[in-house]
C-alpha cells in the first residue's frame, strides 16, 4: 500500500526512470477532460501537473489571483521541477489552470503545446461534435510530435488498460462501503492520485497485488464517524489525514482529482475517438460544467447514500470560482435533506491547529455521543 | 515650454444616449406589467421573439457597483449567506443578491427572469452566469459555448467550432417556439443583423479615431456608448442612427482638432472594466493631461480588429463590405454572427489567450503607458492581465497594476492608496500634475 | 545652502538637515497615528534645535512618505521612488535599482546609466505591511525587533510559516508556538517567510542587478532578514549606515537640486 504514496512522494523520478527505460516523451497536462488513452497510444507518457506546497516567489510577476493548484504548478515549472517534461496540453476547463497553461510556456520551453476545447456544455446535443473535432485534431498532432501513427490496435489497448484501471480503483473504493473500512481515505487518494503521474500498466500492477493483499489486512475496529469530502481538486492526501487522525473516516470523495477522475469507464465502438469524447463528457461533472442539467448535486447525493457517510467536508481552494459559484446550490441540497456539513477553504499552507478544532468541532457535531458534557 | 492645450467641447449626441438608456431599463421594468418574457442573458436574436426581453447581470451589477456602494454591500451580504465565494464576479453577487432580498437598487421589486440564456463567453463566470435565477426559482436555462483554442488556425477546427455554436443557437430558438409557443420572426432578426453590420462600421470609425491626437473621446464617453446596441437592446433602427450620429460628431471632432482633454500630453490604454464606483481616477489623471484613450475592451464595439498589411491597424472586416455576403435564412444571419466573430482579434478572446495582442493595441493607439486593474473576483477580468503588463513592459509601455475586489465590488479597492500610485506612477515618468 | 528632507512613513517620521551636501542633523519619531501633525512639528523642532538652527535658516523643505500631505511647512513634495532614486545614486553612483522595503510598502526602482527611472514595482497588498507585521509578531514572542532578529540568525531549523499571507504566518507561528517549537526556530520561519515575499516584488517585472542594488528603509537594518533575503534572491545589497534615513536624505536632496 505505501507504495502508492511513494511514487506520488517521487514522481518527478518515476516520470524520469520511466523516460530512460521507453525513450518515450512526457506529455504533462493540467485538467482532467484530457483524454490520456490518445496520448497513451501515441506512446508517451500523460503526466498529471500536481502542486506542491513549496515557497513561492516566482510567479506573482506573471499571475494574479489564482487558486494554489494552478499557481503552484507554474511555480513548480519556474523551480525546474517539471524539467522532463516534454510537451504540456490543455483540455478545457477551469480557466486558472488555462492561465497556469500559459503561464508555464514562460518558464519552460515546451517541444509541444497542445490547447484541447472541451466544451462547457457537456450535455448539449451538439457537444459531441466539436468534441470528436477536437479529438482529431489532438490525435493528429501528437502523431506529428512523437512520430508514431496512433492506430485503431493501439487505441485499443490503451482503452483497454484505462478502463482496467477505472474498474480496479471502483474495486477499492467498494471497499471503503464497509461497516469498517480496511482502506482509509487517505490511501484512497494516494492511490488516486498516483494514477495519474503513474504509467496506467504499472499501476494496474500495484492495484492487483494490493487488491489480494487486503483481504488479508485486520480491521481496525470501528473507525469514527463517515465523512465525505467534496470540493476543488488536492494533489495530497494532507486533509484525509488530518481528519482520521481526528478519529473520523474519509469514505468517499467528489474531487477531481478523486473518485471523479476515474469513475466511468470508455463504453467501446467502432469509432474509437467518438467513443472517447463520449467518455469524456460523460464523466461526472466538474463543478464548472455542471450548469444546464445539473448532474453534480444527484451524484453527490447518491455517493453519499451508497456510502453510508454522515457527514460532508466541503473544501474550496481560495480563489476557486467555480466551486465559489456552485456551493451554494449545493449547501441548497445538503440543507435540505438535513445532511450535516462543514466548509473550509484550503490555501498553499493549512493552518493545522486552526484546521483541527473547526474539524473537530465538526466531527463531535456528526456524532455528539464523542463528547459528554454532563456526567 | 508652454503647454498645447486644444479646444474642448461637450459631446452633443449625449442626450440621446441617455434617453435610449432610459428607454430600455423602463422596458425591463414594465417586462412584467406588459406580460413579455424576460430573459437572462445577452442573446443578440431574441429581437425574432414577438414577446421576449433581454436582460444581462453585467450592467445591472455594474450600474449598482457606481450608484450605491451601500446596496452593492448588502446585495453581496445576502449571497455570501448562501454560501457564494468572495472570489467570485461582482456583478453577479450584486444582481443575484438583489434577487435574494427580492428589491431593486431604487427598491422596487426584483424582475424575476423567465429563463435563462448566458451568452458565449470564454469567461469561467460567464458560463456558471444565470445558475443562481435557475437553482433558485427553477426556471429552464440553455447554453451556448464559447469554443476557443491557442496555436496555429485550423479552418477545419474553426469550422467545426462555428457551426456548433450556430447549431446551439437554432437548437435554442426552436426550443422558445416550442414550449412558449412564441413564434420566431426571421425576417426581424435577419434585418436586425443587416442593422448590426452598420452599428459595426460606424463603431469601428469611432473606435479608429480615438488614434488621432487629440483623442476626440474618453474613454468615459465610450462606456457611455458602448452597452447601447452591445449589452443593453433597444430599438435597432434608433441604435444604428445614434451610433451615425456619433461618428458624424467624432469626425467633426477629429477634423477640428476637439480634445476630450484640452492638455493631452500623455496617452495610456486600459483593460477591461474599471473600477465603476471610482470612475475619479480618469479625472484624476487628466491633471496630469494624460487621457484614457480606450482598451480592448471598450472597443468591442467595432467587432474584431486586426494589423494590416500596411502595419496599419483597422477591423478584420473592411468597412462597408457587410453587404457583400446575402443573409436570406436565419441560419445565414446566425453564421453571419457568429462567423464574424469566431476567430481574429476578438477582444475577450485575445484577452483570454493572447497577451501580446494588447501590444498592438497600444502601438496602433500611440499608447504611453498601460493602467491594469487586477481584480481578486471574476476570473475572466484578471486571466493572462500580469502576462499582459510584462508584454507591454517590454515594448516600452509603463504598466501600473492596482488591486481590486472587481468592476461591481468596492470591498478590497483602497481609493487614497490607488490615488497615490497614480501620483508615483506619473512622477516617475518624469510628469507633475498641470492642476490640482 | 541648507535644505531639508522630511520622509512620514506609517510607523515612523524621519527628518534629514543638509548643509552643502553633508548631513548635519537627523531626527525620528513614531508617527503617532491620528496625532501625526503633532508628530510631524514636534520631530520636526527637535531636529532643528539639535542641528542648532532656525526654519528661516532653511532654503527649501521636501516631503515624502505616504503622509507627505500632512507637513504644512514643506515647500514641496515628491513621491517615493524619486526620493529613493536620488539617495541611491548619491551615496552610490553605480546603483541601478533601489529596493525600499519600509514599515508598509515594499518598492524596487530601476535606473538607466544615466539616473533616469524606468521602472518602478510596488508591492500588492498580500506583501504590505511587512515591517509592520514583524514588530507586531516580535511583540506576541516577547521580543524587541532586534532581540527577534537575532535569536532567529541563531536558528537552524526548517520549521516554516505561510509565506503569502502575513495573517496566515501569524496563525501559523501561533500554532508553532502551541506546539512547542522553539522560539528562535520560529523566528527564523518568520524572516524566511518575509524574505520569500520581498523576493517575489523583486522577481516582478524587472528583477534587481545581483551586485548594483541599494537595499534602504527600515527593514533594511534586520541583519537575519537580509541574510535570507539575499539568500533568496541572489543579490548582494548595498546598505547605507541608517538605511531608516533614506528616503528623508532623498527629499533633502530633492531640495537641494
Amino acid at each position: 500500500m505505501h507504495r502508492f504514496k511513494e511514487v506520488l512522494d517521487n514522481r518527478h523520478e518515476y516520470a524520469k526512470n520511466w523516460k530512460a527505460r521507453t525513450g518515450g516523451k512526457v506529455l504533462g497536462y493540467f485538467e482532467p477532460y484530457t483524454p490520456e488513452e490518445v496520448i497513451y497510444a501515441a506512446s508517451a507518457l500523460p503526466v498529471r501537473l500536481l502542486s506542491r506546497h513549496e515557497p513561492d516567489d516566482m510567479t506573482d510577476r506573471n499571475i494574479y489571483a489564482s487558486c494554489a493548484c494552478a499557481r503552484d504548478i507554474v511555480n513548480q515549472v519556474a523551480l525546474g521541477r517539471f524539467d522532463y517534461v516534454d510537451g504540456i496540453t490543455y483540455a478545457e476547463a477551469c480557466q486558472w489552470m488555462r492561465h497556469a497553461f500559459i503561464s508555464s510556456q514562460y518558464f519552460q520551453s515546451f517541444s509541444y503545446t497542445c490547447d484541447i476545447f472541451v466544451p462547457d456544455y457537456v450535455d448539449g446535443h451538439r457537444s459531441k461534435d466539436v468534441m470528436y473535432s477536437e479529438m482529431k485534431a489532438f490525435k493528429k498532432s501528437l502523431e506529428e510530435w512523437t512520430s508514431n501513427t496512433i492506430t485503431d490496435e493501439a487505441l485499443d489497448h490503451a482503452i483497454d488498460v484505462y478502463n482496467t484501471n477505472r474498474r480496479l480503483m471502483r474495486q477499492i473504493y467498494e471497499l471503503r462501503r464497509a461497516d469498517n473500512p480496511i482502506v482509509s481515505g487517505a490511501e484512497a487518494m494516494e492511490m488516486v492520485l498516483a494514477s495519474q503521474v503513474m504509467d496506467k500498466e504499472d499501476h494496474n500492477r500495484m492495484l492487483q497485488e494490493v487488491l489480494k493483499e487486503l483481504p488479508r489486512r485486520s480491521h481496525a475496529g470501528y473507525p469514527g464517524p463517515r465523512l465525505m469530502l467534496v470540493g476543488s481538486p488536492t494533489s495530497d492526501a494532507n486533509l484525509e489525514r488530518l481528519v482520521e487522525e481526528l478519529g473520523a473516516v474519509v469514505v468517499i470523495d467528489e474531487l477531481c482529482t478523486g473518485s471523479c477522475y476515474f469513475w466511468n469507464e470508455v463504453i467501446p465502438q467502432e469509432d474509437r475517438l467518438l467513443a472517447l469524447s463520449l467518455r469524456y463528457l460523460g464523466k461526472p461533472h466538474c463543478a464548472l460544467k455542471d450548469n444546464n442539467w445539473r448532474r453534480r448535486p444527484a451524484h453527490i447525493l447518491q455517493l453519499y447514500e451508497d456510502f453510508n457517510a454522515q457527514g460532508v467536508i466541503i473544501a474550496k481552494q481560495i480563489y476557486c470560482h467555480p466551486h465559489g459559484t456552485d456551493n451554494p446550490h449545493i449547501w441548497k441540497i445538503l440543507r435540505e435533506r438535513i445532511y450535516p456539513f462543514h466548509f473550509l477553504e484550503r490555501d498553499t499552507t493549512v493552518p493545522e491547529r486552526e484546521m483541527k478544532t473547526r474539524l473537530e468541532a465538526f466531527i463531535n457535531l456528526v456524532e455528539p455521543v464523542r463528547v459528554k458534557l454532563r456526567g | 515650454m508652454g503647454i498645447q492645450r486644444w479646444e474642448i467641447r461637450p459631446l452633443e449626441v449625449w442626450a440621446k444616449a441617455k434617453e435610449m438608456r432610459a428607454k430600455w431599463q423602463q422596458s425591463i421594468d414594465d417586462a412584467e406589467k406588459e406580460h413579455v418574457l424576460l430573459a437572462q442573458g445577452n442573446c443578440n436574436w431574441a429581437v425574432g421573439f414577438p414577446a421576449l426581453r433581454v436582460i444581462e447581470d453585467n450592467p445591472v451589477g455594474a450600474m449598482m457597483g457606481y450608484r450605491s456602494s451601500q446596496f452593492s454591500r448588502e446585495c453581496r451580504a445576502a449571497g455570501e449567506i448562501l454560501g457564494w465565494g468572495r472570489e467570485i464576479c461582482g456583478y453577479q453577487l450584486n444582481c443575484w443578491g438583489a434577487m435574494y432580498l427580492g428589491y431593486q437598487m431604487d427598491g422596487s421589486k426584483f424582475p424575476m427572469r423567465d429563463m435563462v440564456v448566458p451568452f458565449p463567453d470564454p469567461c469561467d463566470q460567464h458560463t456558471k452566469r444565470g445558475q443562481a435565477p435557475m437553482d433558485y426559482s427553477n426556471i429552464p436555462r440553455w447554453q451556448g459555448d464559447s469554443p476557443l483554442y491557442t496555436g496555429p488556425h485550423d479552418p477545419e477546427r474553426d469550422a467545426t467550432m462555428i457551426e456548433n455554436k450556430v447549431g446551439t443557437t437554432l437548437d435554442i430558438i426552436a426550443d422558445i417556439e416550442r414550449i412558449y409557443g412564441q413564434i420566431f420572426d426571421d425576417e426581424k432578426f435577419i434585418e436586425s443583423i443587416n442593422l448590426a453590420h452598420r452599428v459595426r462600421e460606424y463603431a469601428a470609425e469611432v473606435c479608429l479615431s480615438m488614434q488621432h491626437i487629440p483623442a476626440p473621446l474618453s474613454q468615459k464617453d465610450l462606456y457611455s456608448f458602448y452597452t447601447l446596441g452591445g449589452l443593453t437592446k433597444t430599438d435597432p433602427e434608433e441604435t444604428v442612427e445614434l451610433w451615425r450620429m456619433l461618428r458624424d460628431e467624432v469626425k467633426w471632432r477629429v477634423d477640428n482638432n476637439i480634445a476630450a482633454v484640452g492638455t493631452e500630453r500623455y496617452r495610456w490604454i486600459e483593460a477591461h472594466p474599471p473600477p465603476w464606483y471610482f470612475l475619479r481616477y480618469y479625472r484624476y489623471m487628466e491633471k496630469y493631461g494624460a487621457i484614457c484613450i480606450g482598451s480592448q475592451y471598450s472597443h468591442m464595439m467595432g467587432g474584431p480588429f486586426e494589423f494590416k498589411e500596411d502595419g496599419s491597424w483597422g477591423p478584420r472586416v473592411p468597412l462597408n463590405s457587410w453587404g457583400e455576403r446575402p443573409i436570406k435564412t436565419r441560419e445565414d444571419a446566425l453564421r453571419a454572427m457568429f462567423g464574424d466573430d469566431a476567430r481574429g482579434h476578438n477582444f475577450k478572446v485575445d484577452e483570454v489567450i493572447r497577451p501580446y495582442a494588447i501590444c498592438e493595441f497600444a502601438k496602433a493607439y500611440k499608447a504611453d503607458g498601460a493602467i491594469m486593474p487586477l481584480w481578486r473576483g471574476g476570473v475572466g477580468c484578471t486571466v493572462t492581465r500580469k502576462e499582459q503588463g510584462l508584454r507591454l513592459s517590454e515594448i516600452g509601455v509603463r504598466v501600473l497594476h492596482y488591486e481590486g475586489s472587481q468592476p461591481g465590488d468596492r470591498t478590497d479597492q483602497d481609493e487614497t492608496r490607488l490615488l497615490d500610485m497614480l501620483d508615483v506612477w506619473m512622477e516617475s515618468q518624469g510628469l507633475r500634475k498641470l492642476e490640482d | 545652502m541648507i535644505t531639508a528632507g522630511i520622509d512620514v512613513g506609517i510607523e515612523n517620521i524621519k527628518v534629514v538637515v543638509l548643509r552643502d551636501g553633508t548631513v548635519i542633523a537627523s531626527g525620528t519619531a513614531r508617527s503617532g497615528g491620528a496625532g501625526r501633525g503633532k508628530a510631524i512639528e514636534q520631530t520636526w523642532t527637535d531636529t532643528l534645535k539639535a542641528a542648532g538652527i532656525s526654519a528661516t535658516d532653511i532654503t527649501k523643505v521636501v516631503a515624502t512618505g505616504q503622509g507627505k500631505g500632512d507637513v504644512p511647512f514643506a515647500n514641496d513634495s515628491i513621491t517615493e521612488p524619486l526620493a529613493d532614486a536620488r539617495v541611491a545614486l548619491f551615496l552610490y553612483p553605480a546603483a541601478r535599482s533601489v529596493v525600499d522595503v519600509g514599515a508598509d510598502q515594499i518598492r524596487v526602482v530601476s535606473l538607466d546609466e544615466h539616473g533616469a527611472i524606468t521602472e518602478v514595482v510596488l508591492n500588492q497588498k498580500c506583501a504590505a505591511g511587512i515591517g509592520t507585521f514583524l514588530r507586531t509578531v516580535a511583540r506576541r514572542l516577547g521580543y524587541t525587533l532586534d532581540e527577534m532578529s537575532r535569536i532567529g540568525g541563531s536558528s537552524d531549523n526548517r520549521v516554516v510559516v505561510n509565506d503569502a499571507c502575513c495573517v496566515f504566518a501569524e496563525l501559523d507561528a501561533i500554532n508553532l508556538l502551541h506546539d512547542g517549537v522553539a522560539w528562535q526556530d520560529i523566528a527564523r520561519a518568520i524572516h524566511r517567510a518575509m524574505a520569500v515575499r520581498i523576493n517575489s516584488v523583486l522577481s516582478d517585472k524587472v528583477r534587481p542587478a545581483k551586485d548594483t542594488t541599494v537595499l534602504i528603509g527600515g527593514v533594511a537594518r534586520n541583519p537575519t532578514l537580509i541574510a535570507a533575503l539575499e539568500e533568496r534572491s541572489g543579490i548582494n545589497f548595498m546598505i547605507p549606515d541608517q538605511p531608516e534615513f533614506a528616503g528623508a536624505l532623498g527629499a533633502a536632496l530633492d531640495a537641494a537640486a
